[in-house]
């Protein structure tokens, strides 16, 4: 009974932070080559917002955990020293929560008139 | 890429959770590549944050990826349980303040320090035994004379024997006495200091030689010398050739049998060598007191027992004498024993400073977790809990602090012994000795214990409940007792700073301090002659003669006692006329004719002796002004007056009259006799004085080729300049300095800590009432100037009582500081005002950083 009630709280879907959300986002609109540099970037020039390598590994693992992403490793390249990266992609499951939450947030938004439609 | 940021990324490559780490030090050296046109500094600093911000989370983050293990360890770092996760926090978190932590780092290091410096310096010379077997059991023995209050006396041969035929308590009473031998034969010749210690002596020290042995029992002996490490390795090169071969020590041979072991020394008694001393039958029973006593006791003997004992003995003989014995040990420490403790006793409230500093900066960090205690409190974590957390968290600051203390205590030391004036006789002092490490480690402990408890205690009694509601949004003040400590602390060092300036200016006056004569451009040196014979005479009058007609040389004169270099003799000078129960004392000098002119000592009447003043002319003296003033109070001229040396039957006719000299910066300008040595039989000068045309080592080589020339065997010792002897003569108040200096400027540098600790504690909690301010139109200056203000009161409270404390203890500054009134309105203001613009500037770095608030971010807060 322990286990099934500490199963049901693991795939229960969860509430997404803020930053979460973002490197959700950020991951799939890197698609396909979305590693650290690459999200981290994204986010920059999106948002403006400079973050620290340290936090996004320890969200990607988090969401990696979550169910939300998966990864693989890539080629090792030169540049790197040799090392491989990293690359994530939104699981199914990822995808619908963010498709969920895109859904709900603009429902909350809608009618209010506040920001103008971006395009 | 640099080799520190490769070796760094390799570290970090093994701390990190293997899921990541190779992808994450892929994505450090891409970053890396990437901004390889800027700066290398910039380029460095971005890469050491960002690999310090992946170590962060790496730390907090768990190791395994399994969500299971995940849960048990959030559980854990939620507040029940595991000591591992809170160090792993601690350090994350001060990584996440770097300011901060610096700050606490410094202020430890400084308290543990100072503390563990001290600690060495007791260590080496209050705990540690002296250089010999079971040095507990070694006692010293004195003759006492209450009645005169004299309780050091060498006590005679028939007494030590006495001692030694009808006392109990010792296993054996070693005796020793000290002499000079003059080294001739190979090369220069030169004065040695000696111990001469009987057979019994070395038995009971358990002397064991370093090379070769230590001299016997044996009649032979007597021919027998042993060096001390020093004087082997100075004028022998550390040779171990030396064993074995003669050396000519007075003219007569003696065998060198051994080397004893560095740092051996007795009593503070600087030796060159050893030689053996026997006693003839008539010298048992001689009462002239000139030995140095050591005994070891038997094991169940004390102290206390030996020396009831020997008093009774020496009570025996003479009623008026007693005894006394002296565990060896503090004897050799001497008045360090009393200085040490009281040191030890202010690094104490140093390290007290630095923690109560350390308890606010903490106080200000866990005032800004008090979510996550509350959060931990509500989730089952009970106080003690908590409070332990606290406390652990403070283990690994204490524990580096403790580690760069060592480190300063090394530099520390070395200062300290370098000022000290008495620090050839003592041990040396090691840093190395696993109890000074043991003490650093303690201290570092105890000061986590103390500086985490404030914090601990208010973390865990925090309500649970207000700390969730309230999210921070208190406008609280920092805490009275953090303000009056902080307060307390200033008042300290402003207290500390008052008395470190007035005995800084009352060396500059004793560097200035008239000492009657001119020091300047003066070399002294000692010529020791075997006798008073004619010859020995004649061996002076050539030398002067001959140094007068050197280039290097202005004048020379000779006297048996130097003023700074020796005290000389004094007796009392009656006068002529007077009654004969007016005895003047005074010092006396045996002196060349150009002795005045060679140190400077301005003649104010009268003549200098010459040529006319020789054996069978009438006796003639030179006085001091003090004298002329005590013996003449009327005023009347005192040339042609006559005074007797100890008796009126030979009088001395007074020629001149000279200035007063000091004999020592402590005592205040003597009066002095002065005799020409040419009418004197029985004493004979040994110091000679030189005023130097320039160069002092011109000068030096002068008076050494004479003295060779006259006699190849006669050695030149003890070459000092004037100057030198002046500012060895300052050397116990330099170290007393140095000491109140170093004192007062720690203190001083932990209360700016403090005040500013307090203050960015202060803009921390209020920092959401600012930002209403800010927001409801207040000007950056008028939040600046709020927040100065705040860091103001606390050093204006603490300088009103510091300036108070040091007008309470100027009276006690008396002892210390000589020709200076303590209380000085001008030096107390200008202290009051450095510290009060040092606490201020300390301040103002939290009242920016408070100006720059933004006003949504603290409203919004959590």
């Amino acid at each position: 009974l322990l286990q099934f009630h500490q199963r049901c709280k693991v795939n229960a879907v969860p509430d997404l932070a803020e930053f979460e959300l973002r490197v959700l986002l950020g991951v799939l609109r890197r698609r396909g080559e979305a590693y650290a540099v690459a999200v981290r970037d994204e986010i920059a020039s999106r948002t403006g917002r400079q973050v620290s390598l340290g936090s996004l590994y320890i969200t990607l693992q988090r969401l990696e955990r979550k169910g939300l992403l998966q990864s693989r490793l890539g080629e090792p390249t030169a540049e790197r020293g040799g090392r491989a990266k990293r690359y994530y992609e939104l699981t199914r499951h990822g995808l619908t929560l963010l498709r969920t939450e895109c859904r709900l947030t603009q429902r909350m938004w809608a009618g209010l008139g506040l920001v103008p439609d971006e395009r | 890429m640099t080799r520190v940021s490769r070796w760094l990324l390799e570290r970090l490559c093994r701390l990190l959770p293997p899921a990541i780490a190779a992808a994450a030090a892929g994505d450090l050296e891409e970053e890396w590549r990437r901004h390889a046109g800027e700066p290398r500094i910039r380029a460095s600093l971005r890469f050491v944050r960002e690999a310090a911000g992946i170590l962060c989370c790496a730390l907090r983050s768990p190791r395994a990826a399994g969500d299971a293990n995940r849960r048990h360890d959030e559980s854990r770092s939620l507040g029940m349980s595991g000591w591992p996760v809170d160090v792993r926090h601690a350090l994350a978190r001060s990584l996440r303040e770097p300011t901060g932590t610096v700050l606490s780092l410094l202020t430890l290091a400084i308290g543990l320090g100072a503390a563990t410096s001290l600690f060495a310096l007791t260590n080496a010379w209050l705990l540690r035994p002296l250089p010999f077997s079971d040095a507990g059991e070694l006692v010293s023995v004195w003759e006492t004379i209450p009645s005169e209050d004299i309780f050091e006396n060498t006590p005679a041969p028939a007494v030590l024997f006495d001692w030694r035929a009808r006392s109990h308590a010792f296993s054996g009473l070693g005796a020793l006495t000290t002499g000079t031998v003059n080294l001739t034969g190979t090369g220069e010749p030169e004065r040695l200091n000696a111990i001469r210690a009987d057979a019994e002596l070395v038995r009971v020290l358990r002397l064991q030689p370093a090379i070769g042995r230590v001299f016997g029992d044996g009649d032979d002996a007597i021919s027998e010398v042993v060096l001390t490490h020093g004087f082997w390795r100075r004028r022998f090169g550390g040779s171990r050739e030396i064993v074995g071969s003669a050396l000519s020590l007075d003219g007569v041979p003696a065998t060198v049998v051994g080397v004893l072991p560095p740092g051996i020394t007795l009593l503070g008694i600087e030796a060159d060598v050893w030689r053996p001393l026997r006693f003839t039958a008539a010298e048992r029973a001689s009462l002239n007191r000139y030995l140095w006593v050591v005994g070891r006791l038997r094991p169940a003997a004390s102290v206390a027992q030996a020396s009831a004992e020997v008093d009774v003995i020496a009570r025996s003989r003479e009623p008026a004498l007693g005894a006394r014995a002296v565990s060896l040990q503090e004897q050799t420490v001497g008045s360090l024993g009393h200085d040490l403790p009281i040191l030890l006793a202010a690094t104490g409230v140093l390290l007290l400073i630095a923690c109560a500093n350390v308890a606010s900066l903490t106080l200000a960090r866990t005032a800004a977790r008090r979510r996550e205690f509350a959060v931990r409190a509500a989730l089952g974590a009970g106080g003690a809990r908590i409070a332990a957390q606290v406390v652990i968290e403070a283990l690994p600051a204490a524990f580096l602090g403790g580690a760069a203390g060592l480190l300063l205590s090394a530099w520390l030391v070395r200062a300290f012994t370098a000022w000290l004036p008495q620090r050839d006789t003592l041990p040396p002092v090691e840093l190395t000795d696993p109890r000074v490490f043991a003490f650093g480690f303690a201290a570092s402990l105890a000061s986590a214990i103390l500086f985490a408890l404030a914090p601990a205690l208010q973390s865990a009694s925090r309500r649970t409940l207000a700390g969730l509601r309230e999210g921070g949004r208190g406008v609280a003040a920092p805490n009275a007792a953090l303000r009056l400590l902080a307060s307390i602390e200033v008042a300290l060092a402003i207290a500390l700073l008052i008395a470190a300036s007035v005995v800084g200016r009352s060396f500059l006056r004793l560097t200035r301090i008239e000492l009657g004569f001119e020091p300047g451009g003066v070399v002294t040196f000692e010529l020791p002659r075997s006798s008073h014979s004619a010859r020995d005479r004649a061996f002076f009058d050539e030398l002067l003669r001959r140094l007068q007609q050197s280039s290097a040389v202005q004048t020379a004169g000779v006297s048996q006692a130097l003023p700074l270099k020796s005290f000389g003799f004094g007796s009392s000078f009656p006068v002529d006329g007077a009654p004969a129960s007016a005895t003047h004392l005074a010092y006396w000098r045996i002196v060349s004719p150009d002795y005045f002119a060679a140190l400077g000592i301005p003649l104010k009447t009268g003549r200098a002796f010459d040529a006319r003043d020789r054996m069978g002319s009438s006796l003639v003296a030179i006085v001091s002004e003090s004298y002329v003033r005590a013996a003449w109070p009327d005023g009347a001229s005192p040339i042609g007056r006559r005074i007797g040396w100890g008796t009126l039957e030979r009088p001395l006719t007074v020629v001149g009259v000279a200035a007063d000299v000091r004999l020592s910066a402590a005592t205040g300008p003597a009066p002095h006799v002065y005799m020409p040595y040419a009418q004197v039989e029985e004493f004979l000068p040994s110091q000679l004085a030189v005023r130097t045309r320039g160069s002092d080592v011109q000068a030096i080589d002068a008076v050494r080729g004479a003295a060779r020339a006259l006699d190849p065997l006669q050695p030149v010792a003890n070459i000092q300049t004037m100057n030198e002897l002046a500012w060895r003569m300052l050397a116990r108040r330099r170290f007393q300095l140095a000491l109140w200096a170093a004192f007062a400027v720690a203190a001083a540098i932990l209360a700016l800590l403090g005040v500013y600790g307090v203050v960015s504690y202060a803009v921390r909690q209020s920092s959401k009432e600012l930002g209403i301010r800010l927001a409801l139109g207040a000007r950056r200056s008028a939040v600046i100037a709020h927040v100065l203000r705040q860091g103001l009161t606390l050093s204006c409270a603490g300088a009103a009582a510091g300036v108070l404390l040091a007008y309470w203890t100027a009276g006690a500054m008396r002892g210390f500081v000589v020709g200076v009134e303590p209380r000085q309105p001008l030096l107390y203001a200008a202290v009051v005002a450095v510290v009060i613009a040092a606490s201020t500037m300390a301040a103002v770095i939290p009242a920016r950083r408070a100006a720059s608030v933004d006003p949504l971010d603290a409203i919004r807060g959590d």
